[in-house]
Parts: structure tokens; sequence; C-alpha cells
């Protein structure tokens, strides 16, 4: 035996039941209920499934009559602006206030579930402010540098495809003719993490450095707080080492 | 034969006292609107038979004017879960009620003393 699916069969007849829909879909819900009993009632009783359906159906009066009785009791809904619905910026706040103290107290009626929610929430948010951390630090984090995107890297291969240092003689020679780039510098530690202990007076102090060529801070569009930058006569060779 | 309009009163008095039975059955204790239709029907002996058409609406309006009040109850038992609405009685219309079936009383008691007079 097919059981009729009462409130699929209600909302369709009653589709022009113009209440608030949420008061709609309550009365189809009581409704059907009313009339999935009876049918049970007839149907175990011994009758025809299909006239106890039709009969029940009927109960509805003639199209539209079951919706103007209850529209004559509750009264036809019209949505109201958003502003008279939510009663302007002074209703909202208090609804607001209504709304915390409402969750508050519902935290506080389940410590339990409450603590095992907000712990969740915090692996889940710390887990999240992690991964995008360091998303953001290695991909989109701008370099501080003026135009970061202007900045190319590139280093020399050997012919299996491996990445090698550029010698001296030949980064010389492309930066002297290089049409491409503005500016063509080296960096002959890129990794900026040499070693360096720096002595004289005082205490010795342990720094790291880099060997670079002379442009290269020219390059990146800065200038030393202290003194001034490389000159390109000191980038000679055999002259003096130059600090910044 | 003699025209007879039995079933225009039959109306008109159904009209007249639905609401004073929806009432007298929700104040022995809260009821959903099948219950209340069903308990009209058995104990009227079949006489009094409410549809869903004239009973929700009432139950509407009762609930409308302060004298019932509905509330959804899941039925964990039997009905898989299914929830019911189930009407109860306010103070206000515990005070209607009584003032109804006082009405009603009297209106009945008058009808008989005119369409049963007793011999003198």
């Amino acid at each position: 035996m097919m059981v009729p699916d009462w409130k699929t069969l209600l909302k369709e007849r009653l589709a022009g039941l113009e209440v608030h829909p949420a008061r709609a879909m309550e009365i189809i819900e009581e409704v059907a209920a009313d009339l999935e009993d009876k049918y049970t009632r007839r149907v175990d009783r011994g009758e025809d499934p299909e006239a106890a359906k039709a009969d029940l159906l009927a109960e509805l009066g003639a199209p539209g009559e079951f919706e103007q009785r209850v529209l004559a009791e509750l009264g036809q809904f019209t949505p109201r602006p958003p502003e008279q619905e939510f009663g302007g910026p002074g209703k909202v706040l208090e609804n607001l206030g209504q709304d915390l103290r409402y969750g508050f107290r519902m935290l506080r009626k389940s410590p339990w579930f409450s603590l095992v929610a907000m712990m969740t929430l915090a692996l889940g948010i710390g887990a999240s402010t992690a991964v995008f951390s360091a998303v953001y630090g290695v991909l989109w984090k701008p370099l501080p540098f003026p135009e970061p995107n202007r900045l190319v890297f590139f280093w020399g291969t050997f012919s299996g495809g491996q990445s090698a240092a550029t010698s001296p003689p030949d980064f010389l020679d492309y930066r002297a003719r290089t049409t491409t780039f503005e500016a063509l510098e080296a960096s002959f530690a890129h990794s900026g993490r040499v070693p360096t202990t720096l002595t004289g007076s005082g205490e010795p102090a342990r720094l790291h450095s880099a060997a670079v060529s002379a442009g290269y801070f020219k390059m990146l569009g800065v200038q030393p707080i202290l003194g001034r930058n490389f000159s390109s006569a000191e980038e000679r060779d055999g002259g003096n080492g130059v600090v910044i | 034969m003699v025209p007879t309009d039995n079933e225009g009163l039959d109306r008109e008095l159904k009209k007249g006292s639905t609401e004073l039975l929806i009432l007298s059955l929700i104040e022995e204790k809260p009821r959903h609107g099948y219950e209340v239709g069903r308990l009209i029907e058995q104990r009227s002996e079949g006489v009094v038979q409410l549809h869903v058409a004239s009973l929700y609406p009432l139950l509407y309006r009762l609930e409308k004017r302060g004298w019932i009040a509905g509330k959804w109850v899941e039925n964990e038992g039997t009905g898989g879960g299914r929830r019911r609405r189930y009407y109860e009685m306010t103070e206000d219309g515990r005070k209607v009620l009584a003032a109804q079936r006082d009405t009603w009383s009297r209106f009945v008691i008058a009808v008989d003393r005119i369409t049963n007079p007793k011999p003198a």
C-alpha cells in the first residue's frame, strides 16, 4: 500500500495560503498529521485507500476554502520592509543584546558541550591561522623593497638541470650585456647566512654577512642608514673589502 | 410533504456551539487537533463532526484570542519522531468557557421550556 505524502499533497493544495511562510509550513505540518492519522485509521478499518484519500482531501472543502478560512482568522501576510522588520538601529541593538544573553545562558547550561565546542573552534582557528601565516609569508607578503614585482632572481644551471652558482666573470659579462634588466647585481652568498665575527672595540659580535656587487643596494632601491653605498671602484678585483 | 430546514438548523446549532465544544475538551488536558476532532465525533456519537477546514481555523481563532495556547511537542515514541501541536487552556480561556457554559445551559433550558411545555 502506497501511503500518501500528506505534507506534499497539502503544500500543492494550499499553495495560496498567504500567511507568514513559517506559519504556513506549521499549518501544513499540523493538518498533514491530522489527515495521516485519519487515513491510517480508515485504511486499518478496511476502507479502500484511494477512496479514503479522496474523502480526506475533500475535508479541505472547495479549492481555496480552507485558505480563506485560515486567512480570515490569521490575517493576510504582507512582507514588511527591512527597516520595519528589524525595527531600526535601536531595535537591532536590543535584539543583539538579547541574542548575546541567550547565547551566554545556553553556554552555561551545557558547560561540557560548550568547552568541547570552544576547544574545537580554537584548534580550527589556530590551525587556519598558522597555515595562512605560512602561506602569506612565503607566497603573498611583498618583499620589503620598492616595486618588488620588478625583482627577479636567477642562477645558472648544470647540463643536468641542477641549479648552480654563476662564476664572477660570467656575471660581469651578463651585467655588461644585459638589455632586458635595468640592473643586474650579484650576491655571493644569496642565502645571506654566512656567519661572520665582528671584532674591534668592545666585545666581538656574531653577524650574518653576504658579499655583493657594488650596485646591489642601488638595484634594491635602499640606502644605508649610516654612511654611503658601495662605489663601482670598490668592486675592483684586488681592492680592499668594504663593509656596510 | 411539508418542507423542513433541519439541515440549516443543524448547521447553525453547530456553528454556535463549536467553540464551546473545543474549549471543553481542551480544558480537560492539552490536546492536538486530531484528538479534539475525534473526541467530538466519539462523544457526540457521530452527530457532530468537524472537518479540518472547520476545526483548524477555529483553533487558530481561539489561539489568537488568547483562550488557548498552541505548543509543538516532539513525539519520541510512536509516529517516528513526528511532532504535534498541542493546545492548552489559558486563564482567559477558562473564564470564557465558564461564561459560555452558563449561557448555553440557560439557553438549552429556555428552549426546552418552550418546545416541551410541562402540562399545567
